[in-house]
């Protein structure tokens, strides 16, 4: 759009283009090389920006629980094998895909209803979705833990399976009605006059066109689990990684370089799966953000 | 799109019922009985041992609302919100500008802009407790290194800065989102546009405020109810960075809730607190989705 740029131009642009990734940047920078640091260059001031003798013990200790020197794990006796992150890590990745595939079910079900048969019930239900966007988990807390409490679950993965749900439905039945729209539905009854029932329709022709659609909602749906806190900080006790990672600062001493490791080992399947899976997750977002 | 009368009898509508079951047994579940409930149990005393439940009327609002923790909890959570929306938002417009514009980097900086909304929101809060250290923090040092503070400063305890300071990584996070948003709206726009009003003659100025702005406003409008509600519901990050402190300093409704609900025990009322919580979310959201409804019917 700039044709002609001016040289002065031309340098705001590149200084705030350096802004812009230094923003972006420096808050990872920290975690990232510490967790590459022994605990006593850790507190060097000024601190070192690259470590002088890099260590992978911090990754060692989070992921096969062997620490070395004398005790510094917290409660751990010297020579025990104390805990790793893999428990929380599986717990977290099996949550996640079971949250997706079961809300890519429900949700891509009542989507193409919603999308096709404009009755009072799915009208009804499409409005409680849009509304339910804007009403915080946080409030409705309390319910689950009572509840979950009394039928004695609590702390199991089924108490977060069932409450994740209600934290992607709405987006995913919001998200997939907008791509059946897109649909046409000259096509499907193209299909069905040439005697393919519904359902094979359905499987034929809608799901492959939808397709990007649900490759969106799933991205986003394991997202939303992985991160989510809230619901695990009340009703387990650190089954999955992010609670996990708050207790590291309980522990008598915090190890921030340890602690450092395992949130390095929490960013990294989000961000290589965002960066490669842009595409899919923009128009996701877009989507399910402008359409109502 | 056709439309067409569903008879009752017909299989269209049976299966139309068929696939939204399973959809409505989870909103029902999920969604409005802990609603229903969170109400029944804000005008009620629970007792967690024998799972009792006594009919109190509105005692538990009498208390929270006569509580100084919770309207000062109340006060914080605007300040918060308000400057997590102001600041998200406007990073949000500057960023979208910014990465429409053509530079050698731009394919990177695009490809960044997605990280932050990506991470877990406690990592975040990780993150930036981390970075913003008394004793180690790295931005302390890189300060120090440039020499423009003489000694470290605990960024988190000072309780005058500390709302604004704890509230950057939600800035952070909605920042990025707001930006993805925004200039995938702006990439939309047609170049005929630009063209015209540059044989017009109009600066970048009047080029952004009569094209560029009355095309985003849609997405805007989604954008800053995003940031709003995300402001007032806020409590990964805080909980990370402060855990509500210093003092009380950063203690939101979300953390006074838990607090209230998770450590005093008091579920009644943290079921108020919650409710309310609910509620205010709720206003701004309609409004939001009103004022988007409007706008949308305009650009139409």
């Amino acid at each position: 759009m700039l044709r002609k740029k001016s040289p002065l131009g031309t340098v705001l642009l590149y200084l705030a283009f350096a802004l812009f990734v230094f923003w972006i940047i420096f808050p990872f920078l920290w975690v990232i090389i510490s967790s590459f640091m022994t605990i006593s260059e850790l507190g060097a001031v000024p601190p070192h920006w690259i470590p002088e003798r890099p260590t992978l013990a911090n990754y060692k200790s989070v992921l096969l629980g062997i620490y070395e020197g004398k005790n510094t794990y917290g409660t751990y006796g010297s020579g025990q094998k104390a805990e790793t992150i893999l428990p929380a890590l599986r717990n977290s990745f099996f949550i996640a895909v079971v949250v997706s595939f079961l809300n890519i079910l429900i949700g891509g079900l009542a989507a193409y209803s919603i999308s096709r048969f404009k009755t009072r019930l799915n009208r009804a239900l499409f409005y409680t979705m849009i509304t339910s966007r804007v009403l915080p988990p946080i409030g409705m807390i309390i319910p689950f833990f009572i509840i979950f409490r009394f039928l004695k679950v609590i702390n199991t993965p089924l108490v977060l399976i069932l409450s994740y749900n209600l934290l992607v439905l709405p987006m995913t039945i919001w998200l997939l009605k907008g791509y059946f729209d897109n649909v046409p539905v000259d096509l499907e009854e193209m299909a069905m006059v040439e005697g393919l029932t519904r359902f094979r329709s359905l499987i034929l022709i809608v799901i492959p066109v939808a397709i990007p659609g649900f490759i969106a909602v799933f991205i986003m749906s394991m997202m939303e689990c992985w991160s989510e806190f809230f619901f695990a900080l009340v009703m387990t006790d650190q089954l999955t990684l992010p609670p996990v990672l708050i207790g590291f600062e309980k522990m008598e001493q915090i190890q921030w370089n340890v602690m450092a490791a395992a949130t390095v080992i929490t960013i990294i399947p989000p961000v290589i799966v965002a960066l490669f899976m842009q595409k899919y997750i923009i128009k996701g977002l877009t989507a399910g953000a402008v359409k109502g | 799109m056709i439309r067409k009368k569903y008879d009752i009898l017909s299989s269209d509508y049976r299966v139309s019922v068929y696939f939204v079951i399973p959809a409505i047994i989870s909103v029902l579940a999920f969604l409005l009985f802990p609603f229903v409930y969170t109400v029944v149990l804000s005008l009620s005393k629970f007792n967690l041992r024998d799972q009792s439940l006594s009919f109190i009327g509105l005692d538990n609002y009498i208390s929270i609302f006569s509580s100084k923790a919770f309207i000062h909890s109340i006060s914080i959570t605007v300040v918060f919100a308000l400057y997590v929306l102001i600041c998200s938002t406007a990073f949000g417009v500057l960023f979208a500008l910014l990465l429409n514009q053509d530079f050698i980097g731009r394919g990177f900086a695009r490809a960044i802009l997605i990280i932050p909304w990506a991470i877990p929101w406690v990592v975040i809060g990780i993150m930036w407790k981390w970075m913003l250290n008394a004793q180690f923090g790295l931005l302390n040092g890189l300060l120090y290194q440039l020499g423009l503070i003489k000694e470290y400063i605990p960024f988190l305890a000072k309780e005058r800065w500390v709302l604004f300071i704890s509230a950057l990584p939600a800035v952070w996070r909605q920042a990025s989102f707001s930006g993805i948003l925004l200039l995938a709206s702006i990439q939309t726009i047609p170049d005929a546009l630009y063209e015209s009003a540059m044989i017009d003659g109009a600066g970048t100025l009047r080029k952004f405020i009569s094209i560029t702005l009355p095309w985003m406003m849609p997405t805007l409008i989604v954008v800053l109810m995003f940031n709003t509600l995300y402001g007032f519901m806020q409590f990964d990050t805080v909980f990370m960075l402060t855990k509500g402190g210093p003092g009380d300093a950063t203690e939101v409704i979300a953390i006074n809730m838990y607090r209230k609900a998770f450590e005093s025990l008091k579920l009644g009322e943290g079921a108020a607190i919650g409710y309310v919580l609910s509620m205010l979310c709720l206003t701004f959201g309609l409004v939001f989705i009103r004022i988007l409804r409007k706008v949308e019917d305009i650009t139409k």
